[in-house]
């Protein structure tokens, strides 16, 4: 539940600080590099997407690290053990 | 009569020692005080409790203990090998903010972490060290870490960027995460009590949900601490365990 908790609380914020952020890091490359309005256009986009992603991640328990899965959940399933007439053949 | 409402008043910075060194303002601050008290009080707790130590642990000695226990375990589960020797570092970091948080609620104290260059910093700390640590143990090949397995090489130009700026984000959710939860708590705080204090008769009924929020500030208080370790916890995983 504590950990559930935590999630819940910990992806609220992920969606927006994504967008925010790379918006006004759109705007200031705008600034510096005379380019409005099209670093502040695609760098909402790439914020929304990155947004999501963090969402999405965080969700489905391949937790925020990108693209890993946390230890104990991660790793080729357990192998099945051998059969139980196996053991007293070798 | 009207009473005047600054909820915002309480965050207010203020010089307790100026202090001006070649035209900067490093001045002894409210701020600084509560991160002095924060540290402080954590040393006093870990030493005085392991001071005398029982092979029975008295009152004081389990508390450290559990801290130290609860800290081991997130390290374990999130981590797992070779997680421990960032213990230290984890260890501080949690117990920091969990006191800051808490010592925040106490009434006319002041909330260190509703600042939000001083979780900026600690989140900065967390980022360089974990972009460090992953540069130093893998090398050239930290880098896979931007490019997802089994995509397309035409939508590679499009995922790239999405996944750098997601990882570059971090320090800045780290960080926005604990201050806007202190800053939105403790502000709620003060304008239900300025409501209270403003309308007489029927003050009960914000007093009534200022009891009630109290007790969800300090659920929070614990909760954003946890949150704050338990991310460095993975993101350092991701660094240690890269594929």
């Amino acid at each position: 539940m504590q950990q559930g908790l935590g999630l819940g609380l910990r992806i609220g914020i992920e969606l927006v600080v994504a967008i925010g952020v790379a918006t006004g890091l759109g705007w200031a490359i705008d600034h510096w590099l005379g380019t409005r309005p099209w670093g502040i256009i695609v760098l909402f986009f790439l914020g929304v997407a990155a947004g999501m992603l963090n969402v999405y991640r965080a969700v489905s328990g391949i937790s925020t690290p990108v693209g890993y899965r946390r230890p104990g959940e991660d790793g080729p399933a357990p192998r099945p053990s051998q059969d139980a007439w196996d053991d007293d053949e070798n | 009569m009207a009473i005047e409402l600054h909820p915002l008043e309480q965050f207010a910075i203020a010089r307790i020692i100026p202090i001006h060194i070649a035209g900067l303002d490093v001045s002894y601050t409210n701020a600084a005080l509560m991160m002095t008290i924060a540290v402080v009080s954590v040393t006093a707790l870990m030493v005085l409790a392991t001071r005398r130590a029982a092979l029975v642990p008295g009152r004081w000695q389990s508390v450290a203990e559990m801290l130290y226990e609860f800290v081991a375990d997130m390290i374990d589960s999130n981590i797992g090998q070779g997680g421990r020797q960032f213990f230290p570092f984890i260890f501080t970091l949690f117990t920091f903010i969990l006191f800051a948080n808490l010592l925040g609620m106490i009434p006319y104290s002041y909330t260190t972490t509703s600042q939000i260059i001083v979780t900026f910093a600690l989140a900065a700390v967390v980022f360089i060290l974990v972009t460090t640590i992953g540069i130093v143990r893998h090398g050239f090949h930290f880098l896979s870490l931007f490019v997802p397995h089994g995509v397309p090489k035409f939508l590679l130009l499009l995922l790239v960027p999405i996944e750098l700026l997601s990882y570059f984000i971090r320090p800045f959710t780290l960080s926005m995460r604990l201050f806007a939860n202190m800053l939105a708590g403790h502000t709620m705080l003060a304008i239900f009590g300025g409501f209270a204090a403003s309308i007489g008769l029927f003050a009960f009924f914000p007093t009534g949900i200022n009891v009630l929020l109290v007790g969800l500030e300090f659920l929070v208080a614990v909760l954003q601490a946890y949150v704050f370790a338990i991310l460095t916890c993975l993101y350092l995983s991701e660094a240690i365990h890269l594929h």
